[in-house]
């Protein structure tokens, strides 16, 4: 199907010169592709990257992240302070409104935290907010946030908080599912239809008090889910921006004229880890040298340029973190690509005949995964690809039965680094290595409030997995925005992370757009 | 004429219930729905908050009750990922399959029937060639191909038809040509079966004896019979059309049931999956049961079985 589709797109690049009419800015009106459907334009019921790319430009939250300077902006904070090791005290910007008129004040932000919060209030993921025990009124203009303990990453986690009109809101009562299909926020533009079939249309909110005016007028989201067919819309000039989802859908549009492909760092990142712990009984990985043999026979850099989208515009990913994340150490030194020194140390190991290994997958890994165990079984290594949906990986992963695993991670949107080390070491599940040491580091890293002591602990951490082998950071995996030269983006390092991560766009001050016209 | 139909009907019950138990235990026993809820970063704690928080830790089998006994009244849950009604979202994409389905079906017919008809009565002609290189060519041509060929030529070169989405009736013109032709060759060649039979029957021989007109000879005596078995390839063609059509969904974008249950399968939003399964078996097993009831009102020999 791969190469018959290749194929029909060849000709379609061929012939279509001469015939495309390209999709501009004369009505103002931007057309986007979503990869599936928006059911509901609530990030908290419905978290996913389409879903976020879309409720990003409607909603604010208290505070955005700048990777540039690995800092907090303000959005609709207007500051904060820590009151103690449990209490955060944001103070808002004064004479906000929602897109429907009523006050945005404190009441909002900690009508919006208490009901995430809240133990009946059902939907997917919830355990995003567990650390969050309530938030109370100080005074219109002030508002407290709580936590079970000291959480160092609630700033982080504050920027994938949208702030709901608590009266409308509220209204809903248990039918709070229904509020994605006419939402009210106070981002720049506003929902004008929602039809799952039709799609999504924003206008641009002429009261958005947050940042600069948004270039486009109306927004289009249309749900357009085959990649094939993303193409010819956007030939036929029936679309305006596409996320690619292939390196061949990347360079079948790059031989195009009047179309670019954008990359752009994103928080995804591909890794494998093999089980030392020994939880599935599969032995091998107790000696050092076997995972030390294993991930030096894969190349990197073969499979970041050639089988991740975007992959050869991005560098090297050299730690589990992302350098654009809070507190993430800078140098890093995987094994390297080295089949030779991988087959000695097999043999110093006993596995001169190599062995049988299961390599566990899920979901979007499944390219990478079978270039790994390619790679695997030219040292020898009895290598197969072990593929499952995802309940199946889950109910796996928590019985213990991973003998490797290669799989990725968005690290929740976090640009924090301590979400890093407890995602691998912070639950008994998921941790395949029982390293008493990394478990400690952990513990203290989800705890610790201050930002050197924090850094410390990161770094020692993530030497001792590059050290003992336990995890192989593959590749980060980038975005990639497929546009018409109508459209410009902008990936500058400042918000390039909000960009990738959340939105399509900017709803926040001081951060220049990222997607306009081009002049 | 009645016994008949309560006998079928209770087979038809049946069928419903099996499937609904089968597909309730298959989708509990590929994973734990809870973990799936609570997502890859919750810890055990969490994790069972969920399972008591959605119902979970119960047994499966007062689990499979509570489902069912709320499905009687419409209520099919809610959506994992979105947290909608399960009705909702069904019945929001349930029509758009149906137009698509109900179209493609009506093409087929109206193509197949004439073309078998026509190949019968000009056997071995170059009418009946015709038909069978159209036969063959439709059920060997994969549709995800057939479907970016119309969309190349009609969508991008000419720009006659839109290529996606479901906003108006010429947004089915392309999906319902492509889903036809996975049900046009069956029709086609069991009409031209039926047709050959019926011509080479006794009753149809003493009907042109008696020099009946050829309208009655082939409409009224050798038509009506050869029906039969279309009719009830018809009933079921419509369900797999209804079930079977995700590809076309996809490669269209219409979001449509299919296309629905693909998403549902892909995030492993169970509940959904689970009433999608029920309503599509559901409808198959009612027009199953309709096609019987025509055959048997048709053909009274049917009644004795």
């Amino acid at each position: 199907m791969k190469h018959m589709s290749k194929r029909i797109s060849a000709i379609a690049v061929a012939s279509l010169l001469a015939t495309t009419a390209l999709a501009g800015p004369e009505d103002g009106t931007l057309t986007v592709a979503l990869s599936h459907p928006v059911e509901a334009l609530d990030i908290y019921m419905g978290p996913g990257p389409e879903v976020a790319m879309t409720a990003n430009a409607v909603f604010a939250p208290l505070v955005a992240y700048d990777s540039g300077t690995q800092s907090y902006v303000g959005v609709i904070a207007e500051s904060w302070e820590r009151v103690d090791d449990l209490t955060m005290e944001f103070r808002l910007r004064p004479d906000l409104v929602f897109q429907d008129g009523s006050v945005l004040d404190a009441e909002d932000v900690a009508y919006t935290i208490n009901f995430i919060t809240d133990p009946d209030t059902r939907f997917r993921l919830k355990s995003r907010f567990a650390a969050f025990s309530g938030a109370e009124v100080v005074d219109p203009l002030t508002v407290r946030v709580y936590t079970h303990e000291p959480f160092p990453m609630l700033l982080a986690r504050m920027v994938g908080i949208p702030i709901y009109p608590s009266d409308s809101h509220s209204a809903l009562g248990e039918n709070y599912s229904e509020w994605g299909r006419a939402p009210i926020g106070s981002g720049p533009y506003r929902v004008t239809e929602f039809d799952e079939s039709t799609g999504i249309v924003l206008e641009r909110w002429d009261g958005y008090q947050l940042g600069p005016r948004p270039d486009f007028d109306r927004i289009v989201f249309r749900a357009v889910p085959d990649r094939q067919t993303q193409v010819a819309e956007m030939l036929a000039g029936n679309l305006d921006v596409i996320v690619a989802s292939s390196p061949d859908q990347i360079s079948t549009m790059e031989m195009m004229p009047g179309f670019e492909a954008t990359v752009i760092p994103d928080m995804m990142v591909q890794y494998m880890y093999l089980d030392a712990a020994n939880r599935s009984g599969v032995e091998v990985f107790r000696d050092q040298r076997v995972r030390r043999a294993v991930f030096h026979a894969i190349d990197r850099e073969a499979i970041r340029t050639n089988i991740v989208s975007g992959g050869h515009a991005v560098p090297e990913l050299l730690r589990l973190c992302l350098p654009y994340q809070v507190g993430c150490p800078d140098g890093g030194e995987p094994q390297s690509y080295d089949p030779e020194l991988s087959r000695q140390l097999l043999a110093e190991a006993g596995y001169a005949d190599g062995f049988d290994l299961q390599v566990s997958t899920w979901g979007p890994s499944r390219a990478i995964t079978e270039a790994v165990v390619g790679y695997l079984r030219a040292v020898g290594i009895r290598a197969s690809v072990d593929a499952m949906t995802l309940g199946a990986y889950r109910q796996k992963q928590v019985d213990g039965g991973l003998q490797a695993l290669v799989s990725s991670y968005p690290y929740g949107g976090l640009p924090d680094t301590g979400v890093v080390v407890d995602f691998y070491f912070g639950s008994e599940d998921r941790d395949y290595f029982n390293d008493p040491r990394l478990q400690q580091l952990t513990v203290e890293a989800n705890v610790s409030l201050d930002p050197d002591t924090r850094a410390a602990l990161f770094r020692e951490a993530l030497d001792l997995v590059q050290e003992e082998a336990y995890i192989l950071p593959l590749s980060s995996d980038p975005t990639v925005v497929i546009h018409t030269d109508a459209v410009s983006v902008n990936a500058s390092p400042r918000g390039d992370v909000l960009f990738a991560q959340f939105s399509l766009f900017e709803s926040f001050g001081e951060v220049p757009i990222i997607l306009g016209w081009a002049d | 004429m009645w016994r008949y139909f309560v006998k079928r009907l209770g087979i038809a019950i049946l069928v419903v219930i099996t499937v609904s138990v089968i597909s309730f235990g298959l989708l509990r026993l590929s994973g734990d729905l809870a973990q799936i809820i609570a997502g890859e970063g919750a810890t055990q704690a969490q994790i069972q908050e969920t399972r008591i928080l959605y119902g979970l830790d119960r047994h499966m089998v007062l689990q499979y009750l509570d489902w069912a006994g709320k499905a009687m009244t419409g209520d099919l849950g809610r959506s994992l990922f979105t947290n909608e009604p399960v009705f909702q979202l069904i019945a929001t994409r349930l029509p758009v399959t149906a137009t698509l389905a109900f179209s493609s079906l009506l093409l087929a017919i109206c193509v197949a029937l004439p073309l078998g008809v026509f190949a019968a009565v000009y056997r071995n002609s170059w009418i009946d060639r015709a038909a069978l290189g159209i036969a063959v060519f439709g059920s060997a041509v994969p549709n995800f191909w057939f479907a970016l060929v119309l969309i190349y030529i009609f969508g991008v070169q000419l720009r006659l038809l839109p290529i996606s989405g479901s906003a108006s009736w010429w947004h089915f013109v392309l999906p319902t040509v492509t889903l036809s032709t996975m049900v046009m060759p069956q029709i086609m060649r069991l009409t031209r079966g039926g047709m050959i039979d019926a011509l080479d029957s006794d009753y149809v021989k003493m009907a042109w004896a008696k020099g009946l007109n050829p309208g009655i000879v082939f409409f009224k005596h050798a038509l009506r019979n050869a029906l039969l078995p279309v009719v009830a390839l018809s009933a079921v063609s419509l369900g797999f059309l209804l079930g079977g059509s995700v590809i076309v969904e996809s490669v269209f974008s219409l979001n449509g049931i299919g296309s629905l249950a693909y998403e549902s399968i892909q995030r492993a939003d169970f509940p959904v999956v689970q009433s999608i399964l029920f309503v599509l078996s559901f409808i198959y097993v009612l027009l199953t049961l309709l096609s019987d009831l025509i055959n048997a009102r048709i053909d009274p020999r049917i009644r004795l079985y």
